[in-house]
């Protein structure tokens, strides 16, 4: 049995114990294992992972990770969803859908100082989805919105899903953030038409419009200039080069911890529950990255993924054609498995493939930029796409009187704004590297 | 997740204290780095004295403070599975299978955590220290065993309860 065939076995190996509920991590690690003492023998597995895991654990840029989940969590306890909104909602309120896209630009603003889409959903929720209601917004488009509204969490920095990315194929994170930005704003002003045009055609989602008068978006504006304080001494610093992503996180996290602190906002109950999400989001994706290391570990030594690399620079189909081949495969693949272990888990075998293909003449890095920006977009759109969306999960959570399908079905103009965004960065890739290359030279 | 919930037992409520308290050492040890790395920053742009060793330090502490989350997130049944081609499955079926998947994870946090302390040996042997600061690399790799540990307590405290056909988790 060749060293390519095993590697293979393990595949299956691993897919197979996923299909039977074991944990993705250990699904991973165990095949891993087991082909690790298959190809190199007991004692080498052994004396690997006398280190392994402690190296994983302490890599310097991995502590942005918890880093910058606290600051979303207490973020999400500080009430500042509440000023978001209200600020929002007097910027947009008045138009048709008005408060929906007020949902979505509120999402956004907490995207860009929260790591995670559930919490971006389920904190603007809980402010925006009574406010709606209140208005007879529909059910269909009201948690629609907000489920869409929330991916805006990791498409716009910090982002989870891109920090993975960095860490696995070592990129620089700023950069990555950096080209993180023109894709989340398209993707927010996507979300706005959606609600424009869906409100046009079908009326009856949202009868009625608030109006804000100016005295309350006066008010508004005072509330929110704390979180843009925290937005520009965060990322005003990484972009600038003052400081690192660690340390930019840490400044944040300390921000929002005094701002929640002010506002009353965080008592010693809600500080322990900060501490422990924080733990819990943690230590699972820390638990998938230790399983996707033994199996990463175990592929390198089977060489499957630069054979697989020189298997697909040799077949002569056109790179672009690959490219959106292996975005409907991640976002099927999506469709049965949790996006981050799937990232995790693929990155390094996809990724050498990528970079052995030539697109649009693209330099490594800038290629490296660009497929990550693309492996977000497919990790955001399986946040909302059916069976099972994670955003629309939470949001049932939250909105128990509105059954999924009517969210599933509410969705369903925001994907088609995803699809097309999707197909603009493919083809574009000056979207995305335009402000890297504009702020880095 | 949730089957039938049961007051847990004297264990299971040992189990669940201990979890709480590790992923809230974690937690502090995490807000520890983050003032520490605040302070170090502030140093250096004002006093353009940064506090040595900060970096080595971040590392180390975020190696142990990331083994004291994995029992917490154990215990909350938040370690990710693929529930889509059991989705029919009958409960006691699904509970047979967790229990096997709970199972797998203590004996892998078991090998881990044997590994780990094995680490530790090796490095107190050769006298490994940190860069800057000459901190001994040993004394972090024996911090993280107990979070290692515990989360191989845990997954066979809930491997034994999803096999009886009781939820473990809250």
């Amino acid at each position: 049995m060749s060293s390519f065939s095993i590697g293979v076995a393990l595949f299956a190996a691993m897919l197979g114990l996923m299909a039977i509920r074991i944990p993705i991590s250990i699904a991973m690690f165990v095949p891993g294992a087991v082909g690790y003492s298959v190809l190199s023998g007991w004692n080498p597995l052994l004396n690997h992972l006398k280190g392994a895991v402690f190296g994983r654990f302490s890599v310097y840029d991995l502590s942005v990770i918890p880093l910058f989940m606290l600051m979303g969590a207490f973020a999400m306890h500080g009430g500042l969803s509440k000023a978001l909104f209200d600020f929002a909602n007097a910027l947009l309120g008045r138009f048709r859908g008005g408060m929906a896209m007020a949902g979505v630009l509120a999402c956004a603003a907490f995207g860009s100082i929260s790591g995670s889409s559930v919490a971006t959903t389920a904190t603007i929720a809980q402010v925006a989805l009574p406010e709606m209601r209140r208005l007879n917004y529909s059910g269909r488009l009201s948690t629609a919105a907000l489920a869409a509204g929330g991916t805006l969490g990791i498409l716009l920095p910090p982002s989870v899903t891109l920090m993975i990315y960095a860490i696995l194929t070592e990129q620089n994170i700023s950069k990555l953030f950096l080209a993180a930005y023109v894709p989340g704003i398209i993707a927010a002003l996507g979300y706005i038409l959606a609600i424009a045009i869906y409100v046009r055609v079908q009326p009856q989602h949202a009868p009625n419009t608030s109006k804000p008068s100016s005295s309350e978006l006066w008010h508004s504006v005072v509330n929110v200039w704390p979180i843009v304080l925290i937005f520009m001494s965060v990322f005003g610093g990484i972009y600038g080069g003052v400081c690192t992503p660690t340390e930019g996180a840490s400044i944040g996290t300390m921000l929002t911890f005094l701002t929640a602190l002010v506002r009353r906002g965080l008592n010693w109950g809600k500080f322990k529950q900060s501490l422990l999400s924080t733990a819990q989001t943690s230590g699972m994706i820390f638990m998938i990255f230790m399983g996707a290391d033994m199996m990463n570990a175990c592929l390198a030594l089977s060489q499957l993924p630069s054979e697989l690399a020189t298997l697909v620079a040799g077949v002569g189909i056109p790179p672009l054609a690959i490219m959106a081949a292996i975005m409907v495969f991640y976002i099927l693949l999506g469709c049965v498995m949790d996006e981050l272990s799937m990232i995790m888990l693929t990155i390094p075998v996809i990724f050498p493939v990528v970079m052995g293909l030539d697109f649009f003449g693209l330099p490594p890095t800038d290629k490296a930029l660009w497929f990550g920006i693309l492996i977000l977009m497919v990790v955001e759109i399986g946040m909302i796409f059916p069976p099972v969306g994670l955003n629309v999960y939470i949001m049932n959570g939250i909105a128990k009187n509105v059954p999924m399908s009517e969210t599933y079905k509410g969705v369903v103009p925001f994907l088609i704004s995803d699809a097309v965004r999707m197909a603009l960065l493919i083809l574009f890739p000056g979207i995305t590297l335009w402000l890297v290359h504009t702020l880095a030279s | 997740m949730s089957t039938t919930l049961v007051r847990p037992g004297r264990i299971g409520t040992a189990l669940r204290r201990s979890t709480q308290v590790v992923a809230a050492i974690g937690g502090v040890i995490l807000v520890g780095i983050a003032l520490l790395t605040l302070t170090s920053v502030l140093g250096r742009s004002a006093f353009s004295h940064p506090i040595q060793g900060d970096v080595e330090i971040v590392q180390l502490a975020c190696a142990v403070g990331i083994s004291c989350f994995l029992p917490y997130t154990q215990w909350q049944g938040a370690n990710i599975i693929v529930d889509f081609f059991t989705a029919r499955a009958s409960q006691r079926t699904k509970g047979r299978l967790d229990a096997l998947g709970s199972l797998l994870v203590g004996l892998v946090a078991l090998l881990v955590c044997w590994r780990a302390g094995a680490g530790s040996v090796m490095a107190h042997t050769n006298e490994e220290t940190s860069m800057l600061i000459a901190i001994p690399i040993w004394i972090p790799y024996l911090l993280m065993l107990p979070g290692f540990f515990l989360t191989a307590l845990v997954s066979f405290y809930i491997a034994w309860q999803s096999l009886i056909g009781h939820s473990a988790h809250e």
